[in-house]
């Protein structure tokens, strides 16, 4: 896949756009949490959440991690 | 339900400020240094090397995100 070709520029704006998607929703979770446990403290509930908050976040990472090196760096090698 | 449950450290470690900062500084490093590779080809590097070596830094990047954040906010008991 050469980065001049259509299947490239496919996957480049499926695989950045969802990702983009899912950081936004973290972010939005992350904030609404952050209220939540400055308003009711950390409580078991909360703790949960941001355990599953956590996992979240770091798979969208490392699934970042992923995409710009297989789409952005090979994509111009 | 009055009050919250008293705060519970449950996986989380005092030291772990240092794990971040350290896990953060890696993370830019291996980043940056496979960025640099593709755009600079008048290092004269070939093609071969640094398709290995960003593959290896990513590789090496998911390792230092599971290991230093992952393995903080989910440690195995």
């Amino acid at each position: 896949m050469v980065g001049s070709q259509r299947p490239f520029l496919s996957a480049f704006f499926a695989l950045v756009a969802t990702h983009g998607l899912h950081v936004t929703f973290g972010l939005i979770w992350m904030v609404v949490l952050m209220l939540q446990i400055r308003q009711k403290g950390l409580t078991e509930k909360n703790g949960t959440r941001l355990l599953c908050l956590s996992l979240f976040w770091h798979f969208l990472d490392i699934i970042w991690i992923c995409v710009f090196t297989v789409v952005y760096l090979m994509g111009v090698m | 339900m009055m009050g919250t449950k008293p705060q519970q450290h449950a996986g989380a470690s005092h030291g772990s400020m240092r794990s971040y900062v350290l896990g953060f500084i890696l993370s830019v490093v291996l980043t940056l240094v496979p960025f640099g590779l593709v755009m600079y080809p008048e290092l004269g590097l070939s093609q071969g090397t640094v398709l290995a070596a960003i593959l290896g830094m990513a590789l090496l990047q998911i390792l230092v995100q599971l290991g230093f954040f992952l393995a903080y906010e989910h440690p195995f008991r």
